[in-house]
């Protein structure tokens, strides 16, 4: 029992830590963001989304693939945890592509004048991995058997893993006619201040991440735990 | 064996020929849809009429995975024979029907889009169908997997298309781009059909390998 509580006590501790460090984080990357680097005058203020929308973007790419690995991991051992894991790294990556096509119009209005660009691979394959995330839980909620379902979502999410790659070579691999900008990692070009307002926000939303599947694995676990009870009360 | 399963696919495939025959009509509406919306008025150029193989390659591939898996599950036909057979023997088999009769109907297409738009024929065969191929391999081997994913749900062929959409379409729209670069540049076969051909290898080995663990789960 006194284990238990230790468990759950370093659980927490570590929990309130990342927190205080991701709060501290997220508000000086704000505000560096927002005050520091020189402004592109042709996008005006609107640039300034781009220190949100690439890192946002960076996640929702790692997200499904994260999932994969531990898709895979579950189908080699068939321990349930891996499922949970992988149902978590979903929920994320859902939410994390929610937030890029939420910003990348804002940013295109002010950039390329429309806040869609049809020809473009790198959007519509977002906008697939987007929808292959949304089948993945639909689907997840269509199987009764508990046992079936944690297989068949881990096959899902190989596909959406792989969907996710191809959003990330989709303005590598293919010729792609569209506005959207090649990888900012080829570039050299940006201003010192842009590069670290821009490396300091990936940082502080991969720490946003963490705290998030953190909070999402165990608002799972408690899910899966009532859902058990309930069946053992039937 | 294979000669079987082949035989018991192609059976499975015909019993509903009602389903063949929608195919068609509905491949060559789609084609007379466009030929009179557009083809009319002005001739389209190559590369619409490229998207207009390509959609008609979608649609079709979805009409005729749900019109199998259906016959398949009404039939009790799959329950028998994985009683016997390696389930990734039965993917591997089913796929390639699959695979066959979508060759066979873009086939037809390609023939209806000759008569029917005037550019069609500005680039040659070979170029219409060596991207074409691979993309249709691919999608069977995809939606024959998503297929039996699909009859595992409670909605059962209902939910394929849900499925199949997001998970298809960038077999869709890479094997599209690589048509599309293959015409502009045609240094760039190379590059996009390994591509494609990974695509195949790919789901092929995954659907297979996904088949394998589904079955063991089943007997477990």
């Amino acid at each position: 029992m006194d284990k238990i509580k230790q468990n759950q006590f370093n659980s927490w501790f570590w929990d309130i830590c990342l927190f205080i460090i991701l709060f501290f984080v997220m508000m000086y990357s704000l505000y560096y963001v927002q005050n520091i680097p020189n402004v592109i005058l042709e996008q005006g203020l609107a640039h300034r989304i781009f220190y949100f929308h690439v890192p946002v973007a960076w996640v929702a790419l790692y997200g499904p693939l994260f999932a994969c690995i531990t898709s895979i991991a579950y189908l080699i051992s068939r321990k349930n945890i891996f499922d949970l894991y992988s149902y978590s790294l979903n929920i994320i990556s859902l939410v994390f592509s929610f937030g890029v096509l939420f910003s990348g119009p804002i940013w295109a209005l002010s950039a390329w004048g429309v806040p869609w660009d049809w020809t473009d691979a790198r959007l519509q394959s977002f906008f697939i991995l987007f929808l292959s995330l949304i089948g993945y839980f639909i689907f997840r909620s269509l199987v009764t058997s508990f046992q079936k379902k944690m297989l068949l979502s881990a096959y899902l999410t190989l596909l959406c893993g792989i969907n996710s790659v191809l959003t990330w070579g989709a303005i590598r691999w293919v010729d792609n006619p569209g506005n959207h900008p090649s990888s900012v990692l080829g570039k050299g070009g940006m201003d010192a201040d842009m590069k670290f307002g821009f490396y300091f926000s990936v940082f502080a939303f991969h720490l946003l991440f963490l705290a998030l599947l953190r909070l999402t694995i165990r608002y799972v676990s408690l899910i899966n735990e009532m859902n058990r009870l309930k069946q053992n009360l039937e | 064996m294979i000669l079987s399963l082949l035989k018991k696919e192609l059976l499975l495939i015909g019993r509903g020929l009602h389903g063949i025959l929608s195919m068609f009509v509905l491949s060559f509406t789609l084609l007379f849809l466009f030929h009179f919306s557009f083809e009319k008025d002005s001739s389209l150029t190559i590369l619409p009429l490229i998207g207009i193989k390509w959609s008609i390659l979608f649609i079709t591939s979805y009409v005729l995975i749900g019109q199998s898996t259906w016959e398949e599950r009404e039939s009790g036909a799959g329950l028998i024979v994985q009683l016997s057979i390696p389930n990734w023997m039965i993917f591997l088999v089913k796929s390639i029907v699959v695979w066959f009769f979508l060759i066979f109907v873009l086939g037809l297409v390609c023939l209806g889009m000759n008569l029917m738009f005037s550019n069609f024929s500005t680039i040659g065969l070979f170029n219409h169908i060596i991207f074409l191929i691979p993309g249709s391999l691919s999608l069977s081997f995809l939606g024959v997997s998503l297929g039996s994913i699909a009859a595992s749900t409670r909605m059962k062929e209902v939910i394929l298309p849900l499925l199949l959409i997001p998970f298809s379409i960038p077999i869709f729209l890479f094997g599209l781009k690589s048509e599309f670069r293959y015409i502009g540049d045609a240094m760039s076969l190379n590059q996009s059909l390994i591509l494609m051909i990974f695509f195949c290898f790919f789901y092929g080995g995954l659907g297979a390998l996904f088949q394998e663990l589904q079955s063991e789960n089943v007997d477990g």
